[in-house]
């Protein structure tokens, strides 16, 4: 059993408009998708960078005056030189003006001050207990070679130290600002001392390690060298500068981050987090008052938390709508085709003889009713064809019936037997009717009527099939009652009174003084037979129908042959040892076409060895494919050729012969023949 | 089989052209009576053009004639040749109706 | 910055100080009772580093221990110099360059605190002289009137000699112990050890390409540097003691440089402790210059330890010819090592 309903139409539209319109609705699902995720990250990077600034804005807040303290200052040493209490009045009004503060400096050249004083340096810091004064300088801290005062120097200019520890103040992270001032010396303006202002940057450390950047990102400050100032991972500030970290890690980027970092540099770009092993991304931005760099790390996967989630909601919504549109399109395609499985439910009920199904009703006037309707005239044709042929094939039955019945008719009263009478020497016969599929009618006859009287006869009966079988019955029987009555006296007067004036004239013409009893003596007279027999089948033929008849009858002692022809081929004569020739006849009309025919009677002798051969038309009328007939002249020249054979022999051949001329066409009328061959009588043939 | 006819004084023509046999033997008798509704009752069949005749044949012309004959008509037949006079001949029909060697002939008579 | 300590001289002081306390507690060393530890002190040159990573090693395995030495190791620093300490008796032991030793040795012969030389670390001269790849100067004499910074005592040795062999006078600047003059451009050339401060700048953002350097070692000034003294009346009075220090601190140092990680753990606690900037990358760098200057590369090289007298001779002719010193010490009263690893041998 097949599925009820076949899923193939079904599954293969869903997945072709599936496919299609899958792919039309991802390419915009992405092209959405993408075209927002590009955005969102513009707008990620610039969150990120805005935030790197606001940091480096909130610190350089605080950095950025520091060098204008220390300036004032300067400005102050260049202009006046100020008296010990003054310097140290003014660096303690500093330190009480800037929060930011943490202590100042005034640190003068080798014996700048006064001479045979290498160091002078007053200096104010911020205590717990309030503002401290002291002096820096001394063989343990020759200040003249540090950083903070050396560089500055050497540079003449404003200048930021590193960023260090500063041990004695409580572990604090510092950074120190110095400005050079100058004197006039010898003629020639010269760096007389630097003036230093001190930074804590405890809360600068406190403020970018404190800074949560997202959930797991994080802020970090490098030096102008690249030293750490802040750094998540414990124990790289101060240790580690950016370089050596990327030589550590064999990092090669991160050395060129940093490079460009320290050149003050500004970027956001992506990065593999070292410290967290995190994709993400990093922008740095230079704090300008101190040459450092503020980097931050954002994590890829929470900067872009709503590119995310963006994906996630693209991925769902197009998962989803595929979802739908699949559903949809299953559906629909379900839909198109339910007809089509009701339609394919009738038409199997169709196909197995129920013509009657009832083909489905369908709405829409579309490509599957009209389907649906030429399944209705399939239908009905197919209905009324089969009706039609049933009718046909009644008909056919029937016709062939009846040609069945013709030809059973037909070949029932024809005698089939021989030699028809082995017990006399005399003759030698043999008959044989070839039917053709339809019966032609024809017929053959003989038999004994009188003392060593024969009679032997070949009819065609015009026309074909049961009537003709009929007719030619009717014919062979009323020819031989008629001659069979023909041996009785009463039955030979009552016939005589009948026949009329024109026979006997007839008679009397060719057998001048030949009475009755001579005929008597004779036999049955053919011309009579005939004549009789064609009044009677001539009376009430509506029909039409007609029989051509050669009868004839043999006196079995003196071979004498008394024959008529009513409209019948002549028969070939064959004289033993001679030409076969046709036997003239009368050409009397056939018989039962016109009541009042007379027919005349001829004689011929037949010597022993003698024959004759009897024929109907279907044996010269025979044609091959090229409608050529078989004609007299091949019959006489066949009969010629086998003229020696037994009669039997001679029907054989000939028989074999017509069928080698048709050459496969189709018999059209039966083939009769009949011959005969006079042996003598016993004493003849003494 | 083909038909060409034409009137001669009281005989109407009926030329007869191709084979008369069991397919078409019946057009004959059809035309025959088709002449004889026509009011032509005395015809004069020519055979000239017939190319043969089967025993079909015979049966229809016998039917037309004796049809004909009922009516008080009658049919005559004219310059047949060959096949058709020798059937014309064996089947004894030339002895059933009058037959001409022509068609003057044939109309010359009564 | 100041009242804290910018550079390690306090926390050296204070080392000192404990150091010393120490030695008045414990009395001469000499005295020290057999069966008992030994009390020394070995001072360094400079505050911890890869540099001295063979006598922490020794120290931290307990080599010096073994050889029944209680040996206390001075970070030195800017302010503290080895031979004051050695003249004062605080420290027994101390790390020298070979140009100072020699120094030292002709400021101390004839006097009690004549120095002696024991060992000889680095063989090869560390020293080398920066520039700027991009600042014209392609050889030594182009730095004729540039800023040069260099760093005091022994470390202008060499490049005084350099300046006068070659005439030229660069106008020299004292150099801090950063880098940071020269990275913001206010010398021309500054001074750097191979193993430190090369790398430093490298840490700081310089390539390679972007630096010139010029090592006196190539100039023909191979001054063997680190090197290990003593007193001569240490020796005298305990050469058992010398030879302990000395064969601990080699030890330690093969040590060192068979086991770089464990040698570096080691460093970098004691650099921790002194509070000084702490890079393991920056460790690891020193300690393999360090193989590089100390072990022998090839076989004519010199065994680690040993002296030669032709090395010895080279230093010493520059030092004279430059004034450092009227006249040549007799080598074999200089360099004690040799005799002393032979005695022991005997």
């Amino acid at each position: 059993m097949k599925p009820l309903f076949p899923r193939g139409l079904a599954l293969r539209l869903s997945a072709l408009v599936l496919t299609g319109a899958g792919a039309v609705f991802v390419s915009i699902v992405l092209a959405t998708y993408f075209m927002a995720r590009e955005a969102l990250l513009h707008q990620a990077e610039a969150n990120a960078r805005n935030f790197s600034q606001a940091l480096v804005n909130h610190i350089e807040s605080v950095l950025a005056p520091i060098p204008k303290i220390a300036q004032g200052m300067a400005y102050d040493m260049e202009y006046g030189d100020l008296a010990e209490a003054d310097i140290f009045q003014r660096q303690r009004r500093l330190l009480q003006d800037n929060e930011a503060l943490y202590g100042t400096a005034v640190a003068f050249e080798p014996e700048g001050r006064r001479k045979g004083q290498l160091y002078y340096a007053p200096y104010t810091f911020r205590t717990p207990l309030g503002p401290k004064a002291t002096f820096l300088g001394g063989p343990d801290y020759r200040y003249h070679g540090m950083d903070w005062y050396q560089i500055p120097r050497e540079m003449d200019r404003i200048e930021w130290s590193e960023p260090y520890y500063d041990e004695g103040g409580g572990d604090s992270l510092m950074a120190t600002c110095s400005v050079p001032f100058h004197r006039v010396k010898d003629g020639k303006q010269s760096v007389a001392g630097v003036v230093t202002a001190d930074v804590s940057l405890e809360w600068l450390k406190r403020l970018v390690a404190g800074t949560s950047v997202l959930d797991t990102g994080y802020a970090y400050l490098i030096t102008r060298t690249g030293t750490y100032v802040t750094h998540p991972a414990s124990g790289v500030a101060y240790n580690e500068s950016i370089f050596s970290r990327a030589e550590a890690h064999q990092d090669q980027a991160l050395r060129q981050i940093g490079q460009d970092m320290i050149r003050g540099g500004s970027k956001f770009l992506p990065q593999t987090s070292l410290h967290s092993g995190k994709q993400g991304f990093l922008v740095y931005a230079p704090l300008p008052s101190t040459g450092w760099s503020l980097g931050v790390f954002y994590p890829r996967d929470e900067l872009l938390a709503s590119v995310h989630t963006l994906a996630l909601v693209s991925a769902a919504l197009g998962g989803g709508g595929f979802l739908a549109l699949a559903v949809l399109i299953a559906f629909i395609a379900r839909g198109i085709t339910r007809p089509l499985r009701r339609l394919t439910v009738a038409a199997r009920d169709v196909a197995e003889g129920n013509l009657d199904a009832q083909m489905p009703e369908l709405g829409a006037k579309d490509e599957v009713r009209e389907l649906a309707e030429s399944f209705g005239h399939m239908q009905t044709s197919l209905r009324d064809y089969i009706r039609d042929l049933t009718q046909a094939t009644a008909s056919r039955e029937r016709m062939e019936s009846e040609l069945r019945i013709a030809h059973d008719i037909q070949m029932g009263i024809l005698p089939k037997i021989f030699p028809p009478f082995p017990n006399r020497s005399e003759i030698d016969l043999f008959a044989s009717l070839v039917p053709a599929r339809e019966v032609g009618g024809d017929f053959y006859d003989f038999f004994p009527c009188g003392e060593d009287q024969f009679c032997f006869l070949i009819g065609d009966v015009s026309g074909k099939g049961v009537p003709a079988a009929f007719y030619m019955a009717v014919a062979k029987t009323l020819i031989k009652a008629v001659a069979e009555s023909a041996r009785s006296g009463e039955q030979r007067r009552t016939d005589e009174q009948r026949i009329t004036d024109e026979q006997r004239k007839a008679d009397e013409g060719r057998t001048p003084g030949m009475d009755s009893a001579v005929r008597a003596r004779r036999g049955a007279d053919p011309g009579r037979i005939l004549t009789r027999a064609s009044n009677d089948l001539a009376q009430d033929n509506e029909s039409c129908m007609f029989v051509t008849i050669f009868c004839a009858v043999l006196n079995m002692n003196t071979g004498e042959v008394r024959y008529a022809s009513a409209g019948h081929n002549p028969p070939v004569l064959l004289r033993a040892g001679g030409v076969p020739e046709y036997l003239p006849t009368q050409q009397e009309p056939v018989a039962g076409a016109m009541e009042g025919v007379v027919y005349t009677t001829d004689t011929l002798i037949l010597a022993p060895g003698d024959g004759i051969l009897l024929y109907t038309d279907g044996v010269t009328e025979a044609m091959n494919p090229d409608l050529a007939l078989y004609g007299e002249d091949r019959l006489l020249e066949q009969v010629a050729a086998r003229g020696a054979l037994e009669p039997k022999a001679l029907c054989e051949h000939l028989g074999r012969d017509i069928l080698s001329f048709a050459s496969g066409a189709e018999q059209s009328d039966d083939i009769t023949m009949l011959a005969l061959r006079y042996l003598g009588s016993g004493e003849n043939a003494g | 089989m083909q038909f060409t006819q034409n009137k001669e004084g009281v005989f109407l023509v009926l030329e007869v052209e191709g084979r008369m046999d069991a397919a078409t033997s019946s057009q004959f008798e059809a035309h025959c009576l088709g002449c004889l509704e026509a009011g032509d009752k005395r015809l004069v069949v020519d055979l000239s053009k017939l190319e043969y005749i089967s025993s079909a044949g015979l049966r229809s012309i016998l039917s037309a004639a004796k049809k004909l004959k009922g009516a008080g008509g009658d049919m005559a037949f004219c310059a047949m040749g060959g096949i058709v006079a020798e059937v014309f001949a064996v089947s004894g029909f030339s002895k059933l109706f009058p037959t001409f060697p022509s068609r003057q002939e044939a109309l010359a008579r009564s | 910055m100041k009242n804290g300590l910018k550079s390690p001289g306090a926390a050296c002081l204070l080392t000192l100080t404990l150091a010393l306390a120490m030695a008045l507690l414990c009395g001469p060393v000499a005295e020290a009772r057999a069966g008992e530890p030994k009390r020394a002190a070995l001072v360094l040159q400079w505050q911890p580093q890869a540099q001295f990573a063979g006598y922490y090693v020794a120290h931290a395995k307990g080599f010096y221990r073994e050889a029944g030495v209680e040996l206390a190791i001075i970070p030195g620093g800017q302010d503290v110099v080895a031979s004051r300490l050695l003249a004062q008796g605080r420290a027994q032991f101390a790390t020298m360059f070979l140009s100072t030793g020699i120094e030292r040795r002709v400021e101390t012969q004839n006097t009690p605190q004549a120095i002696v030389h024991l060992a000889q670390l680095v063989q090869r001269s560390a020293l080398m002289l920066v520039t700027r790849a991009d600042s014209g100067i392609k050889e030594p004499k182009d730095l004729d009137g540039k800023r040069v910074s260099l760093w005091d005592n022994e470390f202008q040795l060499q490049p005084r000699a350099l300046f006068q062999r070659l005439g030229i006078k660069p106008t020299i600047i004292p150099q801090s112990s950063s880098v940071n003059l020269f990275l913001r451009g206010g010398v021309d050339a500054a001074s750097a050890m191979w193993y430190n401060e090369f790398h430093t700048l490298l840490a700081s953002g310089l390539d390679p390409e972007d630096l010139r350097v010029f090592f006196y070692r190539d100039l023909d000034l191979n001054f063997p540097e680190d090197g290990i003294y003593t007193l001569e009346k240490t020796l005298n009075a305990d050469p058992e003691l010398c030879q302990a220090v000395v064969s601990a601190s080699l030890r330690g140092w093969e040590y060192a440089f068979a086991h770089p990680e464990e040698a570096l753990d080691i460093v970098l606690t004691r650099m921790s402790e002194a509070h000084v900037p702490v890079s393991r990358v920056h460790q690891r760098f020193m300690l393999a210059r360090m193989r590089d200057v100390m072990l022998p590369a090839t076989k004519t090289d010199t065994p680690l330890g040993e002296l030669k007298e032709a090395d010895y001779q080279g230093v010493a002719t520059a030092l004279t010819s430059l004034a450092f010193i009227k006249k040549t010490p007799s080598f074999k009263d200089f360099s004690r090592g040799q005799a002393l690893r032979t005695g022991r041998s005997q």
